[in-house]
């Protein structure tokens, strides 16, 4: 073992130094640096192949990266082995052994830790407790279902209270309605051991509801690191908009720039962009990358001081709690969301014109 | 879903019939009281009876299984690490040994024996303890059981996630402890049943045996072959029929334990 | 992003050169060097006690024999040249004819093995899970049990005194007291019922994997029973049919103990020829030349077999 580090207590989790990793011609990570926070649930989000798995099978020590530096709890960790590192992972496949009952699989890490037979039992009994699988203690994996041996990978995880807990797309083989039910009991199991939970999925969804920071990858590369509301709100990247939420795209010209007013030219019309200060030094460039999620844009009314565009309605789909439009503004068309709170007075309908307005604040811009 | 029809069902009912005539007709016969020839004369169990008394038989007995036993022993324990090696390891040349490590299984009988005899006597010139006998029999039928069970073990082992031995690692279990707790109980298996078939196979063996036999190293299936080429065959019957039950109880027992294990995994 | 700050920086980018195994960092090299550990052994036994006397066999082909049946360790092309029928006397058609009885008794036994064993295939292919394994284990239990036993036992049912021999007589076929052996019949029934399971297993494994949709569009298609096996069920269980052949074809090519015992001296095959050589004759070069060609028909097939599985040369063992 290292020498304890000054800063093994720091409040940091997980610190990951531009970690690069190729398989062959494919590049699994490009240059990765993410930190994760002590006691947060982090989410790596992206579409398969794009380097989150990689990323957490070297944070877990299965996996080296070709360069790069890691650190978990502050201690360099590289060069340990895997079964020396305080992180414990959820397989995506489960990965239990097949040989041992759900209590031996469970007891499995504190036996290789060699604690004492009560001590051993007493944790087990209460992860068994925690995770609802008392009944399950004598049986074999082959004879439990997929949500129950997803149970029993979780508890034989959290047993050993690892200071960080690693999750392989832990709902991924379960059922829609199963994998709902599981999100928020992990989400709940999380706040109370007050554990670091790294969770990888490529479910926006499953992101967005459990997870306190998410990073969105693409190719082996961070896209956006942020809250789910920052990433919804502010997507920095084409990608990150169109991967999470529905959004309307567009492209536009720079006009002229007044503190955080931003006005542009565009198949809309000239608009009105309200930026947060980060983005602003993009907007010097001449082509913008302009988006606008289509339950910002209203169809009738609006405030003051909003971009406003004339067109036609072309599709109503009807949902239930919401209604989907399709407006035509001549050069382009615009997706709008419209939850049915039933306040307006007069219905819309096909062929119908319509004031479409979009607030400054509500348009982002994206880089590429 | 394959429809099943009257007449493959006849074709394999006579192909069934036509599989166990000859193993069906030694053990029909080793009850037969004549001493020459396949007439019918009678039930006997006297043929058992007398190969207590049957001493050349018993030293052949003797010898057949000492030659099984060590030379199981030994494979076992060469080929079960060559599997884990293969299965879990990556190396120069691997697609190469592959390749090498199946030229035992497929080749002739009779070219492996002679070829055998030839290395024995040239390694007889140099260094002594190659005298043909039972060492040199060891040595050859280690040889070919070696494949036998590397195959039925890696066929084992690859029914395996390898990510099992990746959890053991992630749960704080070092190389020794996962191989300990997680791969050798998986692999066991696939041990036993490779072990139960390469002691069949040295119990079966006669083209190489015969070949690499000397002077009082006799075993059962050379007897057998000189007291057929002799036609002095009442007693060896009953001998022939005692080596297709245990040889055929062995396959069972094989068959018996994957599809146990199998359901567990 | 604000992160907590202080952090200090990582020490120094540097290339890392290990690898992990099973979560174990391991310098280079030392994955390699465990593999040697691990697989040396078994393979050096195998390249010791199975290569390097083949490769014995070969350099001995090209001696000759001392007039007292020694080895003459001069270079000589003679034993291959006697093998194609180079006799002192001009043409001797001894050797050849059994090279080409050998290569024909391998086909023709691969040959009837298959037209038996396609039937069968499909019947345990029909069957339910259950009786699935149990028939399969019925088929192997044969192939486990002593070869030269069940060889002996052929002569057996093949005698004068023998039940098929009394049916064979009764029905008028043979006069009486005439036995079946030695002769072609009897290698030949021997060679299938040894060698059946061998060829039954991998159609078995082929017909099992079998898409019927292909089978049932070309019968709707209008295409006739006979058309529709041969051009929608053949092609997807050839690779079963090719690994069965050649799993039957190689040993019973290189067999020694049926011809030995059912087929008399005149249906020599490579295997009595070389245990001939080895023995009686005392001829170990020329024998070594006849085991050499024993093997390149071995090499051949294993090439074919090989490229049948595309390479995954599993053997399906019983």
């Amino acid at each position: 073992m290292q020498p304890a580090d000054p800063k093994s207590n720091s409040a940091l989790a997980v610190e990951c130094q531009h970690l690069t990793r190729r398989f062959g011609k494919i590049e699994a990570l490009a240059g990765v640096s993410l930190n994760v926070r002590r006691g947060e649930f982090f989410s790596l989000l992206g579409p398969s192949g794009c380097g989150k798995t990689t990323l957490l099978r070297i944070i877990a020590g299965l996996d080296l990266p070709d360069s790069g530096g890691l650190r978990i709890g502050g201690i360099e960790s590289l060069r340990l082995p895997a079964w020396k590192r305080p992180v414990n992972t959820v397989f995506q496949s489960y990965a239990l052994f097949p040989h041992l009952s759900v209590s031996e699989n469970i007891a499995f890490g504190l036996r290789m830790k060699r604690l004492s037979a009560i001590e051993i039992t007493r944790r087990t009994t209460s992860v068994m407790e925690l995770t609802q699988i008392m009944p399950l203690a004598a049986r074999h994996p082959n004879e439990l279902s997929g949500g129950q041996k997803q149970r029993v990978a979780l508890a034989r995880a959290i047993v050993n209270e690892p200071q960080v807990l690693l999750l392989d797309e832990p709902l991924g083989a379960l059922d829609l309605k199963l994998r709902k039910e599981l999100q928020l009991e992990l989400h709940h199991l999380q706040q109370r051991l007050e554990m670091t939970f790294v969770h990888v999925t490529h479910d926006q969804d499953e992101a967005m509801t459990m997870s306190d920071r998410v990073a969105v990858m693409n190719a082996g590369r961070v896209e956006q690191l942020g809250t789910p509301e920052e990433i919804y709100e502010r997507p920095k990247t084409r990608f990150v908009a169109e991967f999470i939420g529905e959004c309307n795209l567009f492209e536009g010209k720079f006009i002229s720039r007044d503190g955080s007013r931003l006005e542009a030219d565009s198949p809309l019309g000239r608009l009105r962009i309200d930026l947060p200060s980060t983005a602003i030094e993009l907007a010097e460039q001449g082509k913008l990358l302009l988006g606008i999620r289509p339950e910002r844009i209203s169809l009738v009314g609006g405030h003051a001081g909003d971009n406003r565009v004339l067109g036609r309605i072309e599709e109503i789909t009807f949902n239930g709690a919401e209604s989907r439009y399709r407006i035509n503004l001549g050069k382009v068309g615009l997706r709008v969301t419209e939850l049915n709170t039933g306040r307006r007075d007069v219905g819309l309908f096909v062929g119908d014109s319509v004031e479409v307005a979009l607030a400054p604040g509500n348009i982002f811009l994206l880089e590429g | 879903m394959i429809r099943r029809s009257p007449a493959t069902a006849l074709i394999a009912l006579l192909v069934l019939v036509f599989l166990y005539a000859p193993l069906v007709v030694v053990i029909i016969y080793s009850f037969n009281t004549a001493r020459y020839g396949a007439e019918w004369h009678g039930f006997t169990v006297d043929w058992y009876l007398r190969l207590i008394h049957n001493d050349p038989a018993i030293a052949a007995t003797i010898n057949t299984i000492e030659l099984a036993c060590t030379s199981t022993f030994f494979s076992v324990l060469l080929g079960s690490i060559l599997a884990y090696g293969m299965s879990r390891y990556e190396f120069p040349f691997k697609r190469l040994f592959h390749h090498v490590l199946h030229v035992p299984v497929f080749i002739p009988d009779i070219v492996m024996a002679v070829a055998l005899l030839l290395f024995f006597a040239v390694l007889r010139k140099w260094l002594a303890g190659f005298e043909l006998g039972m060492t040199t029999m060891t040595l050859a039928h280690i040889t070919f059981q070696i494949p036998f069970i590397a195959i039925v073990v890696r066929a084992r082992m690859a029914d395996c996630d390898p990510q099992l031995e990746e959890a053991a690692a992630d749960l704080g279990a070092g190389p020794w402890l996962t191989f300990r707790h997680i791969t050798f109980p998986l692999m066991v298996p696939g041990i036993v049943a490779g072990g139960l078939l390469a002691f069949t196979l040295s119990l079966d063996d006669f083209v190489v045996s015969f070949f690499t036999s000397g002077p009082g190293s006799t075993t059962l299936p050379i007897l057998i072959y000189s007291s057929v080429k002799r036609g002095l065959t009442p007693d060896i019957n009953a001998i022939a029929s005692l080596i297709v039950i245990v040889s055929a109880l062995t396959v069972v027992t094989v068959a018996w334990l994957r599809g146990r294990t199998e359901v567990k995994t | 992003m604000a992160e907590p700050t202080g952090q200090t920086a990582f020490k120094r980018r540097r290339r890392i050169r290990r690898t992990v195994h099973f979560g174990e960092p391991l310098p280079p090299g030392a994955h390699t060097f465990r593999a040697a550990w691990l697989c040396g052994p078994a393979l050096v036994w195998v390249t010791m006690f199975m290569l390097v006397p083949l490769l014995f066999v070969v350099a001995l082909s090209f001696a000759q024999r001392g007039d007292a049946g020694e080895i003459v360790w001069r270079f000589t092309w003679e034993n291959y040249e006697r093998l194609f029928g180079h006799g002192s006397l001009g043409f001797d058609p001894v050797q050849p004819l059994i090279l080409a009885r050998s290569l024909g008794v391998g086909f023709a036994t691969a040959g009837l093995c298959l037209l038996i064993g396609l039937p069968v295939a499909f019947f345990i292919a029909s069957l339910p899970r259950r009786w699935k394994s149990v028939a399969l284990t019925l088929v192997v239990i044969p192939f486990w049990t002593n070869l030269l036993i069940r060889t002996y036992a052929w002569q057996l049912l093949l005698s004068p005194e023998g039940w098929l021999a009394d049916i064979l007589t009764t029905a008028g076929m043979i006069p009486a007291g005439t036995a079946l052996y030695p002769g072609w019949p009897a290698v030949m029934v021997a060679m299938v019922c040894d060698y059946l399971p061998f060829m039954i297993l991998p159609l078995y494994a082929s017909v099992e994997k079998l898409d019927w949709l292909l089978a049932e569009a070309a019968a709707d298609l209008g295409a006739s029973p006979g058309r529709m096996f041969w051009h929608a069920v053949v092609p997807q269980i050839r690779p079963g049919m090719i690994a069965g052949g050649v799993l039957v074809f190689l040993p019973a090519t290189g067999q020694f103990v049926i011809p030995d015992l059912l087929g008399g001296a005149k249906l020599a095959l490579l295997g009595n020829a070389v245990q001939q050589q080895f023995g009686s004759s005392r001829d170990w070069p020329f024998g070594s030349a006849i085991a050499v060609v024993a093997l390149l028909v071995m090499v051949a097939g294993l090439w074919l077999h090989t490229r049948v599985t595309n390479g995954r040369r599993e053997v399906s063992l019983p």
